[in-house]
């Protein structure tokens, strides 16, 4: 008899081999990218490489460091200030800036900057005129304040978590042990925080590497837009690769960083219910309410204000056409959730019930998307597809078009499968081991076990997750640029045209309706986190 | 009957199990004993099909469940289980969980039997609440109707009172063991408290490292153990030094000479004799005196910690109407219908739980 047994045998389904195998495929699409980038530098045209070397990447890759730095310090700011402000203590409005301050999530950097150049170019309409004293700021710090202004909420958000589900209880064993109130946040809160608070920054210069709309509109030649010229302006897929490739390594430090700060994510849930936030001085409580009102104003009550402004004098914009935008963004927005969530879906349910080490890491891979900037996918995506089925197919043009959308529906799927992910993995992990051991010590057939257990534990996230990658999606706006069939114009791409055009008050129509769009997700996330939030406030 | 042949199990290069036989006849209780990571619920997933062993037969009623040519698959052994954390599904109420195991039956049957199920534990008035409106022990009876609905040959239960209070915890084991007996389904209890192993089971198993060291009524575990590890993780007590005559008939211990109980004798004079707290009455005529070092009151009783003239510590439980200071010399003597020896052990010699 052999010594060995069946060591950890999968859980209770059996092994669905087929299923696995499905499951594992679905991580080839954010690895078709990675190749094709390392592809790239296979063939090298030594003139094309000479001017990339001499003329753009030198400013792009110079211009893209620069400002995740700045920006890098301006949500730091922004963020952690706000969160402590509005986590830790007292001050009137307090509860309502929670909310209000989460707001500008609802924004792409893109439209803040229409907003923001918009107000610079023709304030005489809206503000009584600019100050002569007024800097120059259509530059690299006007950008890093317009990107500060839409990607703070991702420290804010999740620093006022760290800070609401351990920093009181920290602070009050601080002081309880002798420290004053700030020397208890510098010490203990603050350091507590800080996987929390480097989670979230990376998170926000993801993004910034992602941004391409906002750099565009600022005229900012970053590693984005250096894929986008050198596709639709050197004609040279291969050079638009080889630049990402080089983009690649911004990617895995950011990845890294974000993995190390969350590897220090260790959450000790600590109540809350019964602790006092720390006071504030008189004259500290009103300039809180100052500071976060003025963060508040500049990264969303001003913009929005002036979009509504310039939207009403372009109302005539909403015509046959406009609709039609308006239609293909929802048709691509509609499609995409649908094809994400069902795909995460699948990851998700195939990992809770077989949990090998294989199904794990294509998870992970499976779900690193969001790390990549669209113009990345874009053409890592389209490039080695098209060609792939140009050597297959002859090219046939009319199907290109449906091809079109299938590859722009691939590059969603990267970019967006840890936002559906997400919500569905954590609600599989509500379903112990033991209900499938149970469900399958029963008999139960495995597509009930998927009717009875499955779908009512996962739908609503399942919901939430679509939910999310629609409006993600909406809002989206290299990878549709690049990878659209000709002739779809969509809201954001629009939103790009107007822009590039210096078209800013037209840009506003579609603008708004995108933020009308991107308000749901805020509201969602508010009422999932912002809960315990009231009933704390002594 | 579920018999056992010789059952090994390992994970990878890490045995599990190593050879573990036993009986436990139809209709009847048995409880599994020991520490965590001695193999227990391996042996019960093994039993429920989960796993594989590695050698080693289960038949039950004489049918081979699993042997080297053999593996019938969990659904089809008719077996239940109640599981650690219930399994209990949140978005079904009570009686839809319970139903939820019985889906080869019509649903006006399934939905029949359910409700019988529910009414023997007492919650048919309950059958509409989700998880989330019952009580821990309200919902502890949800799963263990579940497990009884299906009518299952051998019902497996692994550490399903684990998250109760203490006197929840007996409440519901009484009730549970009542219930088997009457409806005669053979049930094998997985547990790491002897107390709740003996209040359950016809049968207690004590395993530690994957071997079955003892399979016997739970009087026979605790008083007549059958290694000096048994004698350790069962109940307190401590090891008194003692030295066997040449012929075998008497240990000669401090506090008098005893007669070995039949069985086997360590192959040496000198061993240690297992004195539990109940085997050391308080008796003010003894000639043996000890002084009372440390004593805890559990309200019926004390436990007294005693020191004898050599320095040797026993215990002895007293009625608690005898309460003696600290420091204190009382009389004992020993009255034990058991003297169980083994071979001596270094290291500690008073027992707790």
């Amino acid at each position: 008899m052999p010594a060995t047994a069946s060591a950890a045998p999968p859980r209770s389904l059996g092994r669905p081999r087929g299923w696995q195998l499905a499951a594992l495929l679905l991580c080839v699409p954010t690895l078709v990218p990675l190749g094709a980038a390392l592809w790239s530098w296979s063939a090298v045209d030594a003139a094309l490489l000479e001017h990339l070397r001499s003329y753009v990447l030198p400013a792009a890759v110079a211009n893209t460091a620069i400002l995740l730095l700045l920006v890098l310090v301006g949500v730091l700011v922004v963020g952690v200030v706000s969160a402590g402000l509005v986590a830790l203590t007292d001050f009137p409005g307090r509860a309502l800036f929670s909310f209000l301050l989460l707001l500008p999530l609802a924004l792409p950097g893109y439209v803040v900057a229409i907003a923001f150049l918009g107000l610079l170019d023709q304030g005489g309409g809206f503000l009584p005129g600019l100050p002569e004293w007024m800097p120059e700021v259509r530059n690299r710090y006007g950008l890093s304040l317009v990107l500060t202004a839409s990607l703070y909420p991702y420290v804010f958000l999740i620093t006022r978590e760290a800070f609401q589900s351990q920093g009181l209880r920290a602070i009050e064993a601080a002081r309880s042990v002798g420290l004053r109130p700030h020397q208890a946040f510098v010490k203990v809160a603050l350091p507590l925080a800080l996987p929390w608070i480097a989670a979230g920054a990376s998170l926000a210069l993801m993004e910034v590497l992602a941004d391409f709309g906002t750099v565009a509109a600022f005229n900012h030649d970053t590693l984005s837009v250096a894929i986008y010229k050198a596709w639709y302006g050197l004609f040279s897929p291969q050079s638009a690769l080889q630049i990402a490739s080089l983009m690649l390594v911004f990617v895995v430090v950011l990845l890294t960083l974000e993995a190390q700060a969350r590897k220090r994510m260790r959450f000790t849930a600590m109540g809350v219910g019964s602790v006092r936030r720390l006071p504030l001085p008189r004259r500290g409580r009103w300039l809180a309410t100052a500071w976060c009102s003025a963060v508040f104003l500049l990264a969303f009550g001003l913009p929005v204000s002036w979009l509504v402004w310039a939207g009403l004098q372009h109302l005539d914009l909403i015509d046959a056409r406009f609709i039609e935008w308006a239609k293909n963004s929802a048709l691509l927005a509609l499609m995409g959730a649908a094809l994400v969530v069902v795909a995460a879906t699948f990851l998700a349910t195939s990992v809770h019930i077989a949990p090998s080490p294989a199904l794990r890491t294509a998870q992970r891979i499976a779900t690193l998307g969001y790390a990549f900037p669209g113009a990345l996918l874009a053409v890592g995506i389209y490039v080695p597809l098209s060609q792939a089925s140009q050597s297959i197919g002859g090219g046939l043009a009319a199907s290109l078009a449906g091809g079109g959308v299938a590859l722009l529906l691939a590059g969603y799927a990267v970019r967006f499968m840890a936002v559906a992910h997400a919500p569905v993995a954590s609600s599989t992990m509500r379903l112990s081991p033991s209900i499938l051991d149970s469900a399958r010590l029963s008999g139960m057939p495995r597509g009930r076990i998927l009717a009875t257990v499955y779908w009512p534990t996962l739908r609503r996230s399942m919901a939430v997750g679509a939910l999310l990658v629609f409006v993600d999606i909406m809002k989206e706006m290299p990878i549709t640029l690049m990878m659209r069939p000709f002739g779809w114009d969509t809201l954001a791409t629009r939103v790009f045209e107007y822009t590039s055009e210096g078209q800013w008050e037209q840009a506003a129509v579609p603008a708004l309706l995108l933020i009308a769009v991107g308000i749901i997700p805020v509201w969602l996330l508010q009422r999932q986190t912002g809960q315990n939030n009231d009933t704390s406030h002594a | 009957m579920l018999e056992l042949r010789d059952l090994s199990a390992a994970y990878g290069d890490t045995p599990v199990l190593d050879a573990v036989s036993l009986t436990l006849p139809r209709g009847d209780t048995a409880a599994l004993l020991g520490p965590s990571g001695s193999g227990k619920t391996t042996l019960l997933r093994i039993l429920a099909g989960f796993e594989t062993p590695s050698g080693g037969s289960v038949r039950f009623d004489g049918g081979m469940l699993n042997d080297a040519h053999h593996h019938v698959p969990p659904e089809a052994r008719d077996f239940a289980m109640v599981f650690q954390d219930l399994a209990l599904l949140p978005h079904l109420n009570a009686i839809d969980n319970v139903q939820f195991g019985l889906h080869r039956l019509k649903r006006p049957e399934a939905r029949r039997r359910a409700l019988e199920a529910l009414d023997m534990v007492g919650l048919a008035r309950f059958a509409e609440r989700r998880p989330h409106a019952l009580s821990g022990g309200q919902l502890q009876r949800v799963a263990v109707a579940r497990a009884l609905a299906a009518r299952p040959r051998l019902l497996l239960l692994d550490e399903p009172f684990s998250s109760l209070d203490e006197e929840l915890r007996l409440q519901l084991r009484e009730e549970l063991r009542a219930l088997l007996e009457q409806l005669g389904i053979t049930a094998l209890l997985v547990t790491h408290s002897h107390l709740e192993a003996f209040a359950f089971g016809q049968w207690v198993g004590v395993l530690r490292d994957g071997a079955l060291h003892q399979w016997d009524t739970p009087y026979n575990v605790y008083h007549r153990p059958s290694t000096r590890f048994v004698a350790d993780f069962v109940g307190e007590g401590v090891f008194i030094r003692g030295s066997i005559r040449e012929d075998g008939s008497e240990v000669e211990t401090e506090l008098g000479a005893l007669p070995p109980s039949p069985g086997p004798l360590p192959d040496r004079r000198e061993v240690d004799v297992l004195l539990r707290p109940d085997d050391v009455l308080h008796d003010d005529h003894s000639p043996w005196k000890a002084r009372i070092v440390h004593k805890s009151f559990r309200g019926a009783s004390f436990l007294y910690g005693l020191e004898l003239a050599s320095g040797t510590q026993v215990l002895s439980l007293v009625p608690s109407h005898h309460n003696h200071r600290l420091g204190e010399a009382i009389g004992i003597r020993l009255n034990l219908e058991h003297v169980m020896c083994f071979a001596p052990a270094e290291g500690r010699d008073v027992l707790t739980e």
